[in-house]
Parts: C-alpha cells; structure tokens; sequence
C-alpha cells in the first residue's frame, strides 16, 4: 500500500511539471491562438541552463532560480518579437504549428550542441533528510515543485483576475479580433502571455531537475506529454490545464508501475487520439471549433 | 409545363441567437423556370440558400427536390441529384485556370480512380477530354474562353462569377441557385448575362436567383420571392410583386 | 450545348463529338523541361561513380525522398499536417522484416504485404482523424508518432525492443541481391521516378484538382459533390503506402530496424523536408531530403548540427518561403515569364 501511495506522489510531482508546461500553452493559445509545441523544450532548456549556470557562478540552486526565471522569461519574450510576429503576420495556423516544430525542433538541436546527448540533474533547492510519514519518503524538493506550481497558478490568477492588464488579456482571450477592434493592443497582450510562458518553463524546469534527469531526448517526450495535458485540459483553459497535467502525471506513475514505460506512453497516446475524437474540447474546454 | 415543383421549400427557418434570419419561409420552383429571390440586404437571402443546400442546419422546415426530401442530407450528396449553387463572393479555386476550375464542376461525371488518374489509363484521358471538352464549351457559351488558362484568382470579382456559373452549369444540374450573379457587371455585361441564363433556362435547366438588380429581375424571373428581415413578404409574377404595396414599402423603408 | 441536364452517364461530352486541342503549351519551354530532366538524370546516373562517399547518404535521401513525396497529395494539396508518418515507415520496415524472418516470405512480397497493411490502417485511421478540423489532426497524427517510437521499444516480442529487430534479409529483385549501396541506391532511383510520375498524373488529374479545392474551401468542395473527408483518406492512404514502402527499403538496405530510426525527431523531420522543398511540387521533397539528409556531408561534427539547422530552417522557410523552396523558385520563372511575355 505504502508503495503505491509513493507512486501516487511520484505520478502527481509529474503531473506538477505537466500542468505547468500545459498552462503556459495554455496562455498563450488563449492569446493568440497559437499551440506552442515547443513550450516542453523550454522547460529542458532551462533546466540545463539552470544545471550549466550554477556549476560556473557557483550559487546555490535556489538563487539560479529567479535568474533563470527572468532569463527565460526574456527568451520567450524575444522568441514571440523574432519568431512568432513576423510568421504570424502572414501565416496560417496549420503553418504556426510547423513553424513551432520548427522551433522544437531547433531547441532540441541546440540542447545536442551544448550539452551532448547526456543526462543531466542539479542538487536539490534546500538540503535536508527525506521525510517519511508512514512509510511514504517525501524529498523536500517535491514540496518545492509542488510549491512552483502553485506559485505559477496563484500568480497567474493574480494577474488575470485583479489587475486591469488581466481585464484586456481576458478580454483579448475571449475574442482577439473584437479586442482589437476596442482598442486593446493586441500585440503587446501577447508579448506578456510569451513572457508569461517562458517564465513557467523556467519554474518548471529548475524546479524538476534536482529529482530527475534530463537530456536531449526528452525535449520531444515534455513537450508532448505537456502538450497533451494541455488538450486534454481544453486549450485555454487553466484549471483544465492544472488538472489535466495532474491526471495525467498520476497515470503515468501508475501505468509504468505495473507496466513498462513505453507501454504507458502507449496508452496515453491512445487516450489523447480518443480524446480528441470523441470529446476534443477537453475535460473543461469550451473550444467548439475543433471538430467540422 | 409540368405543375409538380421541382424545389419546394416549407416553412424553412432558422434563428442565429435572437435573430430570426429565416422565419417560415415557403416557396416553390417550377420546372424550366427562373426564380427570384429579393430583398434588403440582410433580408436573409443568402442563409436561406445556405439552408437549401444544407450548408447550414434549419431549426425548422423541409426542403423537396424533385419530390424528394433533401433536408439534413450532406451537401456533396446534392450536385449529383441535380443540385448545384454559386456563391456570394466567387469561391473558386486559386492556384488552378479557369478552364480547371470549371471542370472541378464536372466532378460527378467522373468515374476514374487514383489508379487510374496514376497510370494515366485510357479511362482516365478519356475522362480528362471529355471535361476539357465540356469545360471549354461552356466557356464558349458564356464568353470566357479567353480567360481559360489564367488563374482563377487573377481575374476581376465579376469574371470569377461567371467562371463559377460555368463551374456550376458543367455539374449538369436540373437546379442551379445563383447568388448574386450580376453584381460587380456593367450594364452590357448584365444584358448578355440575362441572355445566357434565358438560354439555359430554356435548355431545361430551372434557376434561383438572388439579384439587386430589379431591372434584370424584371426580365428574366418567372415568378419572385420577396424577403424582408427573414420573412416572406410577397410571392407572385414580377409584374404583380413590383405593384405589391408591402414590397413598395420594404424598399422605399429600406431606402429612407 | 450539352446545357441539358445530363443523365448519369460516365462520359458527360457525348454530343459534343470533338476532340479538344491540348493544352497549349509554349514548345520551348517543354523542350527546356525535357532537357532539364534528361540532365538530371544523367547527374542522377553518374554522381554515384564520381562521388562513390556519398552513395550511402544518397540512399537514405532517396528513402526519404520516398516517404516525404508521399505525403504531397495530403499536405501540400488538401493542407492536412501529418506528424505521424514513422508509423507508417514502421509497419514497413518492422513488418517486412518480420515476414521475412519469421515467415520466409520473399522479400518484394513482404513489403507489398506491409505497404497494403498500412493502406488500411491510414484508411481506418484517417476515417477516425479527418473528421478533426484543422491542425488538430495535426495533433493526432504527432500522438501516432510518439505511440510508434515506444512500441518500437516496447513491444519487444515483435520489434525487438530498443536493441533493434537485427538480421533482416537485403531486398531480392529477380534473383538478384540488391546489397551493395550502388544497387540500393539504383533499385531507389527507378522506384522515385515511377512514384514521383504516378504523382505527376494524380496532381492533374481530377484527384489533384479535388485535393487542391479542399485544401482551399473545404465548405465550396462540398457544393460540387465532392465528399471531402473521402478524398483526404484516400491522400493519408496514398501517404501511407509510400512511407511504408519507404520504411521497406530502409530495413532491407540497413537489415536492421530500431526504434532511433523512427523517433519523434525523424517524423518531424519528414515534415520538414517536404515543407521545406516545397509541399505542392514533386522537386520539393527531392531538395528537402538532400538538404536534410546531406547536412552532414559538410564534415561529421555537423551531423551534431542537423537538428538545429532544420528546425532554424523551417522557421525560417515557413514564414518568408510559405511555398517552399522549389515552390517559390517556380513561381518566381513564371512570374518572370509573364512579365517577359507582357513587352
């Protein structure tokens, strides 16, 4: 029973990664109708960063975080300015979606020069013995990423629902034509919901990596799991994304427990394609132009 | 002239939130007739075409076409039952000629495969001729034939409605709805446009057509609809409806 | 006229009685095109005996060649993405091998027998799919990808897990054993052209004019009696063959199959080249599998490069080059042309 209970906790510390790679799709959907695939490899890129910076400042890694925060933040920021305006300009969305593989696959690229096909982990945020209530062992950094993840929610909650930026985000979410025609800048909305992405990557991301490890393989595998949270969930909806992200973390834990891995994966592309046929507006979606 | 109907349309309606852009509209079409469908903008013209062809679902109504119902059925199913329509604004496609958009038409003439079309099988040349042939025809007959191996999308709005009502007639329809097919002509080419459709009316081929232009309506149409904020407001010969007092203040109404 | 409505006879110009002209074509130009092809051709011929060091790569260029040609009709005509194309390439690969292995089966019939089981998965599959609008068929297809990447690995009974299905027979044509890089690349040769001229003929024929309007107005294709979502099957189907014939030649020219062949990576980069090159044009999956697949020629460290480089360039192609790189070549001669031809 204690074992499966660690699972449990082991799928749902997953989940906590997958829910935050699937909101920031999500927000950024939301803005601009654009499925960035390649939020996953944002989140491995950081980690290795955050893995390559504290080897040479020498800082602890709970003072990487906030650079690495703000550092990717930045990223993401210029990837809209450089990538996504000029592209989205002209193209459609069957084309933004290449253009985001193209973009997975270039981070996925350039985490093979940097870094080698080479797993990679970082020591945890807070040093400290392993608690165990009842036979279950709790390392101290799952309360860290579980912490991250509420962090993420909480703020962006914040933002969307108490201040008056959040108003125009909203407003713009709901239908970017119609706020564009009130006024609402609708270029710089999506600026923030890019930078607002980077920088749940950048938590996600150093907030995973003391309990794992990453490499250049898994750049495809987060950016698919956290992709598929994210429909799950119904693109553009947050608590949809939270949720999803959780289940199917949990899933996944349970899954590979009692089978391999890869006959985990198997099944839960199984339960996307199902999903997407038979209820693609997701578990709390309100997207009704999936299916023609 | 045989009396059954050819199209008979019952209490067709259809609301899109609180407005009643279709409201119980009736009507029927004669075989080798012409009829016209007018109205203010808005008036819901279009929808209702797009509530024939099932292009958009009814809240209520049934549509029979050839006393048959057609309601609900899908809209590829009805070019083949002799059911074909233009659009509004052109819907060709860019990228292929003129001459190759036209034989898009002729889609349900065509038997060849992909294995066929593959190997280029006598079947499918012989196919392939006969819609050039069909297609450069009905160019012919509507004065096109220049334009046939220009890309459709470099053409004028009012060419590339012609060219969609050659693509319609090389479908064979016994019905062909026509939306707005005049606008964006000068007046000679609405002259030969009235011309032509009277010639494939008379070739056995029954028309509805939306139009603005009362004058061409005048002249060309059987009998007319007329639409005013989704309802049926008058139905009868162009001479009766243009004396209809309800019609003379929908227009001038919608003039003021 | 035949303006009278026609009955439900197959031949729609009866009455007519004539023959048409064909298309008129400026003779030059064909000549030019005639020529064009003959020489590269004979490059084609000849570049394996002067440059014997590249005969491999242009092997799995042709295979790629292959497999990205495939997928023209559904993506470059009816504007449908699929990400999902390893599936296809492992049904090929992983079950001529396994025909031949445990079976015995010849090597030819083996991958018709494949090629035609993934014809019916792609039909089955695409019944499912299509009915989804827009890129999230897309999606789907990317959870085929991922799906057939872990069963390679995990269905070990079958694939031989991540250490790969090993020993699979080189490809037997009339008796002889096609092993050598020269012959591989020669049998890929004669298979690209005969496909790539099967595809000519469906782009303009009937098919190929369908796929375009429903690629462009899904909603105006309907109205002309065109039952979409059976034309898109019928591409995915087509697609499907192709890449698993593909997937064939690549097990019989490695003799060995593993799951590193056909990760998420390879089916994105199929995309790629045939995005890159040109969808719509049957020279663009032939220039996006040379530059993709020959990237590394530039020296073996690049090969580390290849992932960025592509990714870089797709972005880059698809949002300054949205009709690719042949695609905007050939435009760019037409629009000379005419302007040539307007003084």
């Amino acid at each position: 029973m204690t074992g499966f209970i660690q699972v449990v906790l082991g799928g749902l510390v997953d989940g906590c990664v997958y829910a935050l790679i699937a909101l920031g799709m999500s927000v950024v959907y939301s803005i601009s109708r654009i499925i960035n695939l390649a939020q996953g490899g944002f989140v491995v890129l950081s980690a290795l960063t955050a893995v390559s910076l504290q080897q040479f400042l020498g800082l602890p890694p709970l003072a990487i975080v906030p650079i690495v925060v703000v550092l990717f933040a930045a990223v993401l920021a210029a990837v809209d300015r450089i990538v996504m305006v000029p592209a989205a300009h002209r193209a459609t969305n069957d084309r933004m979606l290449l253009i985001t593989v193209g973009l997975l696959q270039a981070i996925g690229g350039f985490v093979l020069l940097v870094w080698g096909n080479l797993p990679y982990t970082m020591q945890p945020f807070t040093s400290g013995a392993a608690v165990t209530i009842g036979g279950v062992r709790i390392v101290p950094q799952y309360f860290w990423i579980i912490g991250a993840l509420l962090l993420a929610v909480a703020g962006l909650w914040y933002l969307l629902h108490r201040t008056r930026f959040g108003l125009t985000m909203r407003a713009t979410a709901a239908n970017p034509s119609a706020a564009a025609l009130q006024g609402i800048h609708v270029g710089r909305t999506r600026l923030v919901a890019f930078t607002l992405c980077g920088a749940m990557a950048a938590l996600a991301g150093t907030a995973v990596i003391p309990v794992t490890f990453l490499q250049f393989t898994t750049v495809t595998s987060y950016a698919v799991t956290g992709f598929i949270a994210a429909v799950a969930g119904g693109l553009g909806s947050t608590a949809g994304a939270v949720l999803a992200g959780l289940v199917l973390g949990l899933l996944q834990g349970v899954f590979s427990r009692y089978t391999s891995g890869d006959l985990a994966q198997v099944a839960a592309m199984t339960a996307l394609i199902v999903l997407l046929i038979f209820r693609p507006t997701g578990l709390l979606g309100r997207t009704s132009e999936v299916r023609r | 002239m045989n009396e059954t109907p050819l199209l008979s349309v019952h209490g067709l309606g259809r609301s899109f939130g609180g407005l009643r852009a279709v409201d119980e509209v009736s009507f029927t079409v004669s075989p080798n007739s012409v009829r016209s469908i007018i109205g203010p903008n808005g008036a819901g013209k279009t929808t209702l075409l797009d509530l024939i062809t099932g292009f958009t679902k009814p809240d209520s109504g049934t549509v029979e076409f050839a006393g048959r119902p057609i309601s609900g059925l899908a809209p590829h199913k009805l070019p083949s039952l002799g059911l074909m329509r233009t659009f509004q604004s052109a819907r060709l496609v860019p990228g292929l000629t003129v001459r190759e958009n036209v034989m898009l038409g002729g889609y349900r003439f065509t038997r060849a495969r992909l294995l066929s079309e593959g190997l280029r099988l006598p079947r499918t040349r012989r196919e392939e001729r006969s819609l050039v042939a069909r297609a450069d025809d009905l160019l012919r007959f509507l004065e096109l034939e220049r334009f046939a191996d220009q890309d459709a999308a470099d053409l004028p709005a009012g060419v590339q409605r012609l060219v969609e009502v050659a693509r319609g007639l090389s479908g064979g329809p016994r019905l062909l709805l026509l939306d707005e097919p005049a606008a964006g002509l000068d007046d000679t080419e609405t002259n030969e446009l009235c011309d032509v459709l009277r010639a494939v009316c008379a070739g056995g081929i029954s028309l509805v057509v939306i139009e603005h232009n009362i004058d061409l309506i005048m002249r060309l149409s059987h009998a007319v609809l007329v639409l005013d904020a989704g309802k049926a407001i008058a139905d009868g010969t162009p001479a009766a409806v243009r004396e209809n007092p309800a019609v003379i203040e929908a227009y001038l109404g919608a003039k003021a | 006229m035949t303006l009278s409505p026609a009955d439900e006879s197959v031949s729609p110009a009866t009455g007519t009685g004539r023959f048409l002209p064909r298309r008129e074509r400026n003779p030059t130009g064909d000549g030019r095109r005639t020529v064009t092809a003959t020489i590269a051709l004979a490059v084609a011929v000849v570049l394996p005996f002067l440059v014997p060091g590249i005969t491999g790569l242009l092997v799995v260029a042709a295979i790629f060649f292959l497999v990205s040609l495939g997928l023209t009709l559904l993506m470059g005509h009816a504007g449908q993405v699929s990400l999902g194309q390893t599936l296809f390439m492992a049904i090929g690969g992983y079950g001529a091998g396994a025909l031949t292995l445990s079976w015995h089966w010849p090597t030819t019939v083996s991958a018709i027998a494949a090629a035609a089981l993934s014809g019916a998965v792609a039909f089955v599959l695409g019944r499912l799919f299509l009915r989804l609008r827009g890129y999230y068929f897309a999606l789907a297809t990317l959870g085929l990808a991922v799906a057939t990447q872990s069963l390679a690995s995990g269905w070990t009974g079958l694939t031989g897990g991540p250490s790969g299905m090993v020993a699979i027979p080189s490809l037997q044509l009339a008796g002889y054993t096609v092993f050598s890089d020269r012959a591989n690349y020669f049998v890929l040769l004669v298979a690209g052209i005969l496909a790539a001229a099967f595809m000519a003929n469906v782009k303009r024929s009937q098919t190929g004019r369908v796929l375009t309007a429903i690629g462009h107005d899904p909603g105006a294709a309907s109205m002309l009696g065109i039952n979409t979502a059976r034309y898109k099957t019928m591409a995915f189907v087509v697609s499907a063959v192709l890449a698993s014939l593909g997937g064939s030649m690549y097990a019989f020219y490695l003799r060995f199959m593993s799951p590193e062949v056909l990760s998420v990576t390879v089916a994105f980069s199929i995309v790629i080249m045939l995005a890159l090159g040109g969808a719509r044009t049957l020279v663009g999956p032939l220039l996006g599998a040379l530059i993709i697949q020959g990237l590394p020629i530039a020296g073996q460290s690049f090969a580390l490069w290849e992932p960025l480089v592509a990714g870089l360039l797709l972005i880059v192609v698809m949002t300054y080059l949205p009709r690719g790189i042949w695609g905007t070549f050939t435009a760019y001669l037409r629009n000379a042309a005419r302007r040539r031809d307007s003084h």
